[in-house]
């Protein structure tokens, strides 16, 4: 029996209720003293199906999932016969006895009438997830309070009727099953951190950094984001519109950002596409426009809510004409938090469209952060208040040309003389359509001077992160971007097992592309593996181009789940063997 | 000899000699020469083709956008500063044909802007092919059998999209074009101004001759342009006559209006220093 080390999968169809249980057992065993990090699995529809919720608690670092698990929480009969295979040597299943069965073998059966006590407490059915809760904590020992309290915080509406089910269920569980438990809880003085997911950063990245205009359109996987800046924005000032259309919602935010308000945008692989003309559009007026990319399986409609990296290189080169944009790539919760902060800042300060890149895994998944800060940095570059503009007047040029190719913004407040106009077309310093020779090719320099300005910025930020050991020190280097950090770093430490010392690499900026800082975090690496979940091996494909180093050989998947350490593992192993 | 106004530039139109836009482009410098608004305050956004070059010819703040997409950009400036004057200037093919999908919701959000369109039933700058507002069987270089596709009417179209102004005006009648758009720039929300203009060079068939022939204004026959109805019937004429003027006008609460975070002021005067210890609690 393992104490305060514990992986427990929830699973049901759509409509019984696993997400929020998963959350709300999250939460419980973070109020503990644990750390925890959840990934949840669903299918494209509203009822039915079947969908898990799957959490892993430490007292150390966690960053990923293990496939294994050691109990499960089967709200439905098929959880069962998907996930048995998953549950280690003793597990446990607690499932609702009223609904089905489960056979004699070897894991420990917990029946638990989750149905008639949600019947016999006067709850609606659906409350028979918090039935199989309080089940489960009484099970690994989790005190009630701290079940309650997480009950109340994440249903503050309807928290009674499921605090009396999850006692009842709580209670329910015999002192001759808990002995047997395979994993146990014991509560442990930590200070109070946070559960969060990658959208939820983000969100609140958006909000911190001052900005005022949110327009999308649904789409999975960045919904959730929209919803959390629908309920949380409007407080701060935000005001968050669902737009026609991503093409509008694009649009608006852009036109924001000509009057010189912060906006931001979210979307996914179907909508960043229609979005792909705004982005063109923003690099020639050089304007901001800062898009959430939460890549989704494509192509075309794909899996809507399945996990892959598959549009880092469209991200990458969208847009028609040639012009400097930002993308980077954050690895988990806090690093969406961080990066969009610093996206909104260096989009606005170099005048150029960002693409941040999530991806359902990251943007969905629930990390557990020590803080967050209230309050960020603001950098708006060459804005110009209103008394500079008072003094230049009629001189005002919006396509100024200067050294760093970065001319001086002004906001549409009126200022008596200054007129700013944006043009699609190629155009003069003052915004007027032009198509002489040598004007055409100075704005292009002065668009290109930006992006080496940028680039300068970029290489100053950490662009190129490394864990655990230097690439040198290493036997191998696990290269690796976005949401496959977590799993990478938990596969060293799997490794360090087998006595293989691993390095992970994972590059954060990836236009302009960090070329220093990836040199010197990859110079000495004996092997370099690939760990990305696309078929197109995409980041290493972009690391051989810009600065000559190839990966060796790649760990792929993409099959719309995210890669597990365990994967990763075995495929530097083999990839040791046949070096 | 041509007295200079704020609002001139002094570039030299590229458009055709006879082209309709220099009607629309006089009768915007009068209006808002008349209406006495400060060129620092007025912000037009246009689309593209011929009538897309309107932000080079005017001196005030402009966004020459993509085409099709004036109302989505022209709604995001609006909501940024709605204490400036929006004006969206677009071609039939712009506003009617691939911009279209973001004309109802403008108009349902009743932003406050005006949507001035230059309706010559022609695509110029590509050099002639039809548009949705050519008539069935309007010969053109994408359509040389003539077209097989019914017109759109933008008029009843954007009543039924909920808009809360909705005009037509003709260039070859400049005064009361000069009226109509002093109507629609004053008015509280969504503004239509659909303008009749002659394409000199590519559809020469409808011009000055056809329409003034034909029109006629909505004011000189007693329309009621509170009644919604009459406006929808008016809508459908289309013909030996055809109407000019306002044919639909009400007061509804603005899309801005509706907003309380832009209660306080302009968003683009907004404290852009933010505390966010209260919303993170929320993770805790």
């Amino acid at each position: 029996m393992r104490v305060n080390s514990a992986s427990i999968l929830i699973g049901g169809r759509a409509g019984d209720g696993v997400m929020r249980a998963g959350r709300v057992l999250s939460l419980a065993l973070v109020r503990a003293g644990l750390n925890v990090f959840a990934m949840n699995d669903y299918p494209s529809l509203i009822r039915g199906g079947r969908n898990f919720f799957k959490l892993r608690a430490e007292e150390g670092e966690v960053r990923a999932q293990r496939r294994a698990v050691d109990v499960i929480l089967a709200l439905d009969e098929r959880t069962v016969e998907l996930h048995a295979g998953e549950l280690e040597a003793g597990g446990a299943v607690v499932y609702d006895s009223d609904k089905f069965d489960v056979e004699e073998g070897t894991a420990l059966r917990v029946p638990v009438p989750m149905t008639s006590i949600a019947k016999e407490a006067g709850a609606p059915e659906v409350m028979r997830n918090s039935a199989g809760l309080g089940a489960v904590a009484s099970l690994i020992g989790l005190d009630f309070e701290l079940l309650e309290g997480a009950i109340r915080a994440l249903f503050p509406s309807r928290w009674e009727g499921n605090v009396k089910v999850a006692k009842a269920g709580y209670e329910s569980v015999a002192d001759e099953v808990k002995e047997r438990a395979p994993v146990k809880v014991a509560a442990r003085p930590a200070p109070r951190k946070l559960l969060i997911s990658g959208n939820e950063a983000a969100a609140l990245a958006a909000i911190a950094a001052g900005v005022k205009l949110f327009a999308s359109y649904p789409i999975t996987p960045a919904t959730p984001l929209f919803h959390a800046m629908a309920t949380l924005g409007p407080r701060k000032g935000v005001v968050v519109v669902q737009t026609e259309d991503e093409m509008a919602a694009a649009l608006m935010a852009l036109g924001a950002a000509f009057a010189g308000v912060r906006s931001l945008v979210a979307t996914s692989g179907p909508g960043f596409d229609l979005m792909v003309e705004t982005v063109s559009l923003a690099g020639m007026v050089e304007y901001p426009l800062v898009i959430i990319h939460a890549q989704r399986q494509g192509p075309s409609t794909g899996l809507a809510t399945k996990t892959a990296q598959g549009d880092l290189l469209f991200s990458v080169f969208a847009g028609h004409g040639e012009f400097p944009k930002l993308v980077v790539a954050p690895g988990d919760a806090e690093e969406a938090f961080l990066r969009t902060v610093e996206a909104v800042n260096l989009a606005d300060k170099y005048q150029v469209p960002a693409v941040v890149l999530l991806d359902k895994h990251l943007a969905e998944s629930y990390w557990t952060v020590d803080s967050l800060p209230a309050e960020v940095p603001v950098d708006r570059g060459k804005m110009l208040t209103e008394a500079e503009l008072g003094q230049l007047g009629g001189r005002y040029a919006r396509y100024e040309l200067t050294d760093d190719g970065v001319s001086p913004r002004a906001p549409l407040v009126p200022v008596e003389g200054v007129i700013v106009k944006a043009n699609s077309s190629e155009h003069d310093e003052r915004g007027y359509t032009c198509s002489e020779p040598r004007v055409v090719a100075s704005m292009m320099n002065k668009r290109f001077k930006k992006l080496e300005k940028l680039a300068e910025e970029v290489e100053r930020l950490e662009p190129v992160k490394v864990h655990v050991r230097a690439a040198r020190e290493a036997d191998v280097a696990i290269l690796c971007w976005g949401s496959v950090k977590g799993a990478a770093i938990e596969a060293a430490r799997l490794l360090e097992e087998d006595g293989v010392r691993a390095s992970v690499v994972q590059v954060v900026y990836m236009w302009p592309f960090p070329k220093e800082g990836a040199r010197k975090v990859l110079e000495g690496a004996s092997l370099v593996v690939a760990a990305e979940n696309n078929k197109t091996a995409q980041l290493a494909k972009l690391v051989e181009a810009e600065i000559g180093v190839k990966a060796s050989s790649a760990i792929l998947r993409y099959d719309g789940r995210p890669l597990d350490p365990e994967e990763i593992r075995d495929g530097v192993v083999a990839a040791l063997r046949s070096d | 000899m041509k007295v200079a106004t704020p609002y001139d530039t002094g570039r030299k139109p590229t458009w055709c000699p006879g082209c309709g836009n220099f009607g629309i482009l006089r009768a915007v410098k009068q209006a808002l020469s008349e209406l006495r608004l400060e060129p620092e305050k007025v912000v037009v956004v246009t689309g593209i083709g011929c009538s897309g070059r309107m932000a080079d010819y005017l001196n005030v703040h402009s966004f020459h956008a993509t085409h099709g997409r004036v109302l989505p950009l022209a709604t995001g400036i609006k909501l940024a500063n709605h204490e400036l004057v929006v004006v969206g200037f677009a071609g039939d093919g712009d506003a009617y044909s691939i911009g279209v999908g973001h004309l109802p919701h403008a108009a349902r959000r009743n932003v406050d802007l005006t949507y001035v369109v230059h309706n010559n039933m022609v695509f110029g700058l590509t050099t002639g092919q039809f548009s949705p507002t050519s008539p069935r069987g309007f010969v053109s270089k994408t359509s040389p059998s003539g077209t097989v596709e019914e017109p759109l009417n933008p008029i009843a179209f954007a009543l039924a999209c909920g808009a809360t102004f909705v005009a037509r005006g003709y260039v070859g009648e400049l005064k009361h074009l000069v009226w109509l758009m002093k109507e629609a720039i004053t008015h509280k929300g969504f503004a239509l101004l659909d303008v009749l203009q002659p394409c000199v060079t590519f559809n020469p068939q409808f011009g000055y001759k056809f329409y003034s022939e034909r029109v006629y204004k909505l004011e000189d026959e007693g329309h009621d342009p509170s009644d919604f109805e009459a406006a929808m019937r008016r809508a459908l004429e289309w013909g030996e006559k055809i109407p000019i003027g306002i044919f639909y006008k009400v007061r509804r609460p603005t899309f801005e209006e509706a907003l309380p975070q832009l209660a306080a002021g302009p968003l683009v005067k907004a404290q852009l220093r933010v505390n966010i210890a209260d919303l993170i609690e929320r993770f805790a």
